[in-house]
């Protein structure tokens, strides 16, 4: 999965070489356009010529789109790429005096360089004013460093600030430029290549729009949540174990200590940490559980956030591996349905080297045991939470005897 | 000389190139991290390398050693885009030594406004923590705050000031 530099497919000096020839495509097209020339950048902002415009927001829908889709096809994780930081105010004391230096010296820094390249005088002047700029800045920073440090939001996008998806705001943009395009060429007819590129954008941002609605959206985790599709039962997981398929990814989210000493066959160890930040294939089977279910249930929402889409936990945590797979307990006053699922259950315990035990008392089958999985959860009274947390103990303890 | 390229088809290649960026090297374009970086190298030598390493303003820079400026991403891809650059001038007849400025305009006074505005574009663009490709382009296309608030006063303050410029231009 890219970005190469982060999967180290390209070695340490194997982005270094990309650098140039990113540049070199860069700058051509920037000159294609136009925009090694002063004039014609300045027109920009007299409403002559709107080419800055159309390049820059073009080539900004452009990789939004194939960022976001990149991302949502697994090809490119946006985690791992370099999202610049906001700081509120020097942002925006910078901005205004890029915005006058831009007007003033009619060709930004990159496009001083193409102006410079193809022997443009002011595109000399206007570089060296940079490098000027600069080792002012850094002469000065001493006294510059309070206000640039300040106002810090850290890595935030619009559409955290907004609380909306990420779709929605890759729609937003889209259809704003898309306008704006049509405003800036409405004297021209559209070239059948303009069409074509409109016509994408369109049609990528608003199946953005509509995937980002149809996932992550909350109301849309509520109604999982409520329909109780958000979990698995120990059994289904041992099926998809015993299955073995090859999307499954289990995680135990209890401490190193507790994972040492026993976990579901096949899971890795995990942290909520870990979880918020670690590359997941998009077409994972992810199941997760923990000593309750508390932390499942938050890494649940985490990983449906960032967008995975077959996320399960196990409600009851370990506890309901132990004992609906590893030690299923048949009353000894069971119901037909009691012995039907029991059958099911000893099967798999014997595939996982539990014992399955028949005609136990009533009394020591755990609480709601045998009525799939609707039992009172975790948000229980601590004591309940205390009693389970011995019994996991005590089971965990007497597979380890018999050296499991 | 030939005509200049759609702007939207050259918009969409830039586009496609920002893009490889990301997928490749995990960053996006840049030009004013390329010019920090030479200035840092350059304070570096002219007040001793470990003086410059210790400042917060240029350490960043300094991370691959002292006069190893090519060793930045930055600077690379800024080589590159000066090559690239005079390459599409040279095979569209477009390479010309000239300064470039409105009609009536003295060179002497379009070389001033050109160094003042780059002055003015350097700090600006090291208080933004970058300029239109690396900051604007590169974060507005990841929907990043900070670069929309950048967008958004560096036009919206090129458009008011506009009327004092009027005469460099016409």
């Amino acid at each position: 999965m890219m970005p190469l530099a982060e999967s180290g497919a390209l070695g340490p000096n194997g982005t270094l070489i990309a650098a140039p020839v990113l540049g070199f495509a860069f700058g051509w097209f920037l000159e294609r356009a136009g925009l090694g020339s002063a004039p014609k950048l300045a027109g920009q902002f007299y409403l002559t010529d709107l080419t800055v415009f159309k390049v820059m927001f073009s080539a900004l829908l452009t990789a939004m789109l194939g960022a976001f889709w990149l991302d949502r096809w697994s090809v490119l994780d946006l985690q791992l790429v370099y999202l610049p930081e906001t700081f509120v105010l020097p942002q925006l004391a910078g901005g205004v005096l890029f915005g006058a230096g831009f007007l003033f010296a009619g060709l930004c820094p990159g496009t001083s360089c193409v102006a410079a390249a193809t022997g443009r005088g002011d595109g000399f002047a206007v570089a060296g004013g940079m490098l000027l700029g600069v080792l002012l800045f850094n002469v000065a920073y001493s006294q510059l460093e309070g206000f640039y440090s300040s106002t810090s939001l850290g890595g935030v996008t619009l559409n955290d600030l907004a609380g909306t998806s990420k779709g929605v705001m890759v729609g937003l943009v889209t259809t704003v430029a898309l306008a704006a395009f049509a405003i800036a060429s409405r004297r021209v007819t559209a070239t059948p290549v303009q069409r074509g590129f409109a016509v994408a954008a369109a049609a990528l941002a608003l199946a953005a729009v509509a995937v980002d609605l149809k996932s992550a959206d909350p109301r849309s985790l509520a109604a999982e949540i409520e329909t109780e599709r958000d979990h698995i039962s120990a059994p289904d997981l041992a099926g998809l174990i015993m299955a073995g398929d090859p999307t499954l990814r289990v995680f135990d989210l209890r401490t190193p200590a507790e994972f040492g000493r026993m976990h579901i066959p096949g899971a890795r160890h995990a942290t909520i940490q870990t979880l918020s930040r670690d590359v997941l294939p998009r077409n994972a089977t992810i199941v997760l559980y923990s000593e309750g279910g508390a932390h499942a249930a938050q890494a649940w929402v985490l990983l449906r956030m960032r967008g995975h889409g077959r996320v399960f936990f196990l409600r009851e945590g370990l506890f309901e591996w132990l004992s609906r797979v590893m030690e299923p307990r048949l009353p000894a006053d069971a119901a037909e349905r009691e012995r039907a699922d029991f059958a099911r259950a000893s099967e798999m315990s014997r595939f996982f080297g539990g014992i399955a035990r028949e005609g136990v008392p009533r009394a020591e089958v755990p609480i709601g045991y045998w009525n799939d999985g609707r039992a009172d959860d975790a948000g229980g009274s601590r004591a309940d939470v205390t009693a389970r947390k011995t019994s996991t103990g005590q089971m965990i303890a007497g597979i380890r005897r018999r050296g499991c | 000389m030939k005509r200049y390229a759609d702007p939207y088809v050259a918009g969409v290649g830039i586009g496609l190139v920002l893009l490889a960026a990301y997928a490749i090297a995990g960053r996006g374009l840049g030009a004013s991290g390329a010019f920090a970086s030479v200035v840092a190298t350059g304070m570096a030598v002219v007040e001793g390398s470990a003086e410059a390493a210790k400042s917060p303003a240029t350490a960043p820079y300094l991370s691959h050693g002292l006069a190893s400026p090519l060793h930045d991403w930055l600077v690379l891809e800024l080589l590159g885009v000066i090559v690239g650059g005079f390459a599409s001038a040279w095979f569209a007849g477009r390479t010309r030594a000239t300064i470039e400025r409105g009609e009536g305009v003295s060179t002497a006074r379009r070389v001033t406004a050109a160094i003042a505005g780059g002055v003015l574009m350097g700090l600006g663009a090291k208080l933004a923590r970058g300029c239109t490709s690396g900051q604007a382009l590169t974060g507005g296309a990841l929907l990043a705050t900070g670069s929309w608030i950048f967008i958004a006063t560096c036009f919206a303050t090129g458009y008011a000031l506009s009327p004092l410029a009027r005469r460099l231009w016409r």
